[in-house]
């Protein structure tokens, strides 16, 4: 990985240097599609709302006063697209999950984890999804989302025994 | 599953996320060497902890293809057009007041396209109309919403439906440089203030508790003046009948390029008012509006008694007045 600092490769991107951006894409994508698919609980639209974030970001660069605070900007950024994104859909009345729709036993069990993933409350779904995808460290989840240690263990707690709920109550699980 | 077994569940999660003391993973071991049910759930969690497991390991070996993809996207794009830092729009966080401050001073720079009604006039010639006309206004009623939350740096990304509703009476200072004495009521009164001969009054309502200080915590800054004006620019009209009243209206859009932000204004033909106001943290009116002005009023003449402030009874008074 190359070793400039982030407020380096910030000033470049902000004078138009596209190579110093993508590295700046190359540092932080995973950072950002781990927000998305914690926010929106799907692969395919957390791609999208990623994807849409980090060119988003390239335009609006030269807002970003400190250099060093790239990543939780970019993460904001992101986060804030998925809200929307999901809030459009409720309001829709197409809640995100009946379009991954209800899974039966002839489905996939990679599927049928990413609709019980997308039914979990978001205040669970986003701790588990950066716990599974980001080194399952409690205390590096606790920083990401500036929450207790505790309040994150509660948290993944809480979100394994409803995940198993939904899997039981659609006869996924194999225990 | 039976009550006791229903305080292990906690206790089973936790021995999954390997986060479990000495002394509760012998009670758990105590308890599933009794319980084939506890054993079973253990099971069915291990059964669900390796499919994340796998599921995270499936996304993980493809997240380079993802990530090429963005770089390929970024490349495609062209040359991109950036907007200069903007100042104003960073000041929407700091504050609910500040907030305030920056709706009054978007409207503000809004009521430079009411003169454009008329379809004979030029841009050039209707701003200095417009300022002419509104030298004589004293003092300026704006309701409206403005974001109750936008970024740390800046407002690219606004969140739809949360909003702070704001009430501002503002009179222009005796110099007419900037504001003087102004009202102001956020959040559906929540927070409620005066501003009267340079020192804040505010109340915040569920704290019941009156803040006193010295200085201006709201200015609008600068007043109606040509400068603002001629920041304006790229306008168009469009005329139309409101649907549901069949009253002649016009759409008015255009760019403030000193602040990077684009507008569009509604008015009633006739009255020459404006109906509603929205403004974007940028030129392209893109995503959601950063201010969303319902109501203007505007006065030749408005008393300063109507700018003094009351403590409101039983509020503990916070004074932090300068001596």
């Amino acid at each position: 990985m190359n070793d400039r600092s982030d407020e380096n490769l910030v000033a470049a991107s902000c004078k138009g240097d596209k190579a110093a951006y993508t590295l700046l894409v190359k540092r932080y994508y995973k950072q950002v599609f781990i927000v998305c698919l914690g926010v929106v609980g799907n692969v395919q639209d957390a791609e999208d709302v990623a994807q849409e974030a980090m060119l988003k970001a390239f335009t609006e660069i030269s807002r970003l006063r400190k250099g060093a605070q790239f990543g939780p900007w970019i993460s904001r950024i992101a986060e804030n697209l998925c809200i929307n994104l999901v809030r459009r859909r409720q309001r829709a009345k197409r809640i995100i999950t009946e379009n991954v729709g209800q899974p039966n036993g002839t489905v996939a069990r990679n599927e049928s984890l990413q609709w019980a993933i997308g039914k979990l409350p978001l205040e669970m779904r986003l701790p588990l999804v950066m716990y599974y995808l980001d080194g399952q460290s409690v205390k590096v989840v606790a920083e990401k989302l500036d929450m207790s240690s505790s309040g994150v263990y509660l948290k993944l707690r809480t979100a394994l025994n409803e995940l198993h709920r939904l899997l039981t109550e659609h006869g996924e699980t194999d225990g | 599953m039976d009550d006791p077994c229903r305080q292990m569940q906690d206790l089973l999660a936790g021995r999954i996320l390997g986060l479990l003391n000495e002394e509760q993973a012998s009670v758990l071991n105590d308890h599933l060497s009794r319980c084939l049910k506890c054993r079973k759930y253990l099971q069915s969690l291990e059964s669900e902890n390796r499919l994340l497991v796998r599921f995270s390991e499936n996304i993980e070996t493809t997240m380079t293809v993802r990530r090429d993809r963005v770089i390929q996207a970024l490349n495609r794009a062209g040359p991109t057009t950036r907007t200069e830092a903007l100042p104003m729009w960073r000041t929407i966080m700091k504050s609910k007041i500040t907030k305030l401050a920056v709706a009054a001073v978007v409207i503000l720079i809004a009521i430079f396209s009411i003169i454009l009604l008329d379809r004979s006039t030029t841009p050039a010639w209707a701003i200095e109309d417009a300022v002419e006309a509104l030298d004589r206004i004293d003092a300026i009623y704006l309701s409206g919403t403005v974001p109750k939350l936008v970024p740390p740096e800046g407002p690219e990304v606004i969140l739809e439906d949360e909003k702070i509703s704001f009430e501002i009476w503002v009179k222009a200072n005796k110099e007419r440089t900037k504001s003087g004495n102004a009202r102001f009521k956020l959040d559906n009164g929540k927070l409620i203030g005066v501003i009267y001969d340079m020192t804040t009054y505010s109340y915040d309502a569920s704290a019941k508790t009156v803040l006193i200080e010295t200085g201006q915590k709201l200015t609008i800054d600068p007043w109606i003046s040509r400068e603002l004006a001629r920041q304006n620019r790229d306008f168009q009209v469009m005329y139309g009948k409101d649907p549901a009243t069949g009253r002649h209206h016009a759409l008015v859009t255009f760019v403030n390029s000193a602040q990077s932000t684009s507008f569009c204004v509604e008015y009633d033909v006739e009255t020459k008012l404006p109906i509603r106001a929205k403004a974007w943290p940028n030129t392209r009116r893109e995503g959601v509006p950063a201010m969303d002005c319902q109501r203007h009023v505007y006065f030749e003449e408005l008393p300063d008694e109507f700018f003094k402030f009351e403590i409101p009874e039983g509020a503990t008074v916070i004074d932090k007045r300068q001596d």
